[in-house]
């Protein structure tokens, strides 16, 4: 329940986020309810799992629905794509990392950095794998309409 | 026919030059290409994009064409994207002519920077709020962003160089954040500069350079994602100038 406030606030910046960058109203409002899930995704799991874990995993579940959002709307998916994972970028983990530096504490910078590219590197990960599903699906399907 | 066959070449090339102009991925904007040049009847068709320039060229009516276009300024603009997708398509289906789609190219709605600057100036707002700010966190940080983000828009009009604007924008963010702070207490920084920078880190170009790898598109790949690594380096060493003060 405490997250409600949280997760609502995540949606709209998505969806204002994605008019920013030139985003139709519909596609804005879709990507606001996905990249709010995602991120509520996120905050649930991390109750459970490491930061990682549950990054890679609100990452894959956001592209994902981006990429089904994207064949219902008939539109790239990379309109939704972009948006949704926004809240998911490592930037409270950056700006702990450059205040650290900033206090002369090198070696615990020095660990945010690497922190914050394990985390970054998860998120390509599960970008990537959300990708490869896509198409694969996508493969299948077209295999299959051509045998009928 | 003549003409309409030049004009196809012409709007192939607008099309991928557009797409990648919006952030669109590499092989997304061959695509849009190659739907427009099989739709005209040509043959031998070879498109090849970068984040920097396209190529083109193909047989049309027996004859050799080639067409280059450099990119020089790259943006965001997810309805560019979708618009000229859609353009190549209905071309592609033979549900618009190449002189119909060519002018819907030219009366192509153009970027409101205001609009834009005022919607991730909220955004931002918001994301305070996600990164453990309080209600009034929302005000300073809408209004920081909107500050920042209006210097960045205009230093990318002037300089070539985008990293030194991103870089100038985010050292405004913290410095305006500090001074926010020492004025009024109650604000909290973290969330004011991690609100401020979120919507200035790559996840576009990192997305895409993803996307690209994986379709096959090494050197954009690898292009957008030392664009990315630069982008978030220049980001992070602004915003750790500020703080080392």
């Amino acid at each position: 329940m405490e997250y409600v406030g949280i997760i609502v606030a995540a949606a709209v910046a998505v969806a204002f986020y994605a008019l920013s960058v030139r985003s139709s109203l519909k596609n804005a409002l879709i990507s606001g309810i996905l990249g709010g899930t995602s991120y509520g995704f996120y905050l649930l799991l991390s109750n459970y799992v490491n930061p990682i874990t549950s990054v890679f995993f609100a990452t894959l579940t956001g592209c994902l629905s981006a990429e089904l959002a994207a064949r219902w709307a008939k539109t790239p998916a990379t309109v939704f794509s972009i948006p949704v994972i926004i809240p998911l970028v490592p930037g409270l983990m950056l700006y702990n990392t450059m205040l650290k530096f900033g206090q002369g504490d090198t070696a615990g910078g020095g660990k945010g950095v690497v922190d914050t590219l394990i985390l970054a590197g998860g998120m390509s990960l599960a970008v990537t794998l959300a990708t490869l599903i896509a198409k694969l699906i996508t493969a299948i399907g077209k295999r299959i309409e051509q045998k009928k | 026919m003549e003409a309409a066959k030049d004009d196809c070449v012409v709007l192939a090339i607008k099309l991928g030059e557009g797409v990648m102009r919006a952030g669109g991925e590499t092989y997304r904007a061959e695509e849009c290409c190659e739907r427009v040049l099989s739709a005209c009847g040509a043959s031998e068709i070879s498109v090849v994009a970068f984040p920097t320039a396209i190529l083109i060229s193909a047989d049309v009516d027996g004859a050799h064409r080639t067409e280059i276009v450099s990119i020089k300024h790259r943006s965001v603009d997810l309805k560019k994207i979708e618009e000229y997708n859609g353009i190549s398509r209905m071309v592609a289906e033979g549900k618009m002519g190449v002189d119909k789609a060519l002018a819907a190219i030219r009366s192509s709605d153009k970027e409101r920077p205001f609009l834009s600057i005022a919607f991730t100036a909220l955004a931002a707002g918001f994301f305070a709020f996600v990164f453990n700010g309080g209600v009034w966190d929302f005000l300073p940080t809408c209004l920081i962003t909107f500050i920042a983000t209006a210097f960045k828009h205009c230093a990318d009009r002037l300089l070539t160089l985008n990293f030194l604007s991103t870089m100038g924008s985010s050292m405004i963010v913290t410095a305006l954040a500090r001074f926010t702070v020492a004025a009024f207490p109650v604000c909290s920084q973290e969330a004011m500069i991690v609100g401020g920078i979120i919507s200035m880190l790559p996840g576009l170009a990192l997305t895409n350079s993803l996307r690209d790898t994986i379709s096959g598109d090494f050197i954009s790949g690898a292009a957008r994602m030392f664009e990315a690594l630069v982008t978030a380096i220049v980001l992070a060493a602004g915003v750790a100038i500020v703080l080392s003060f």
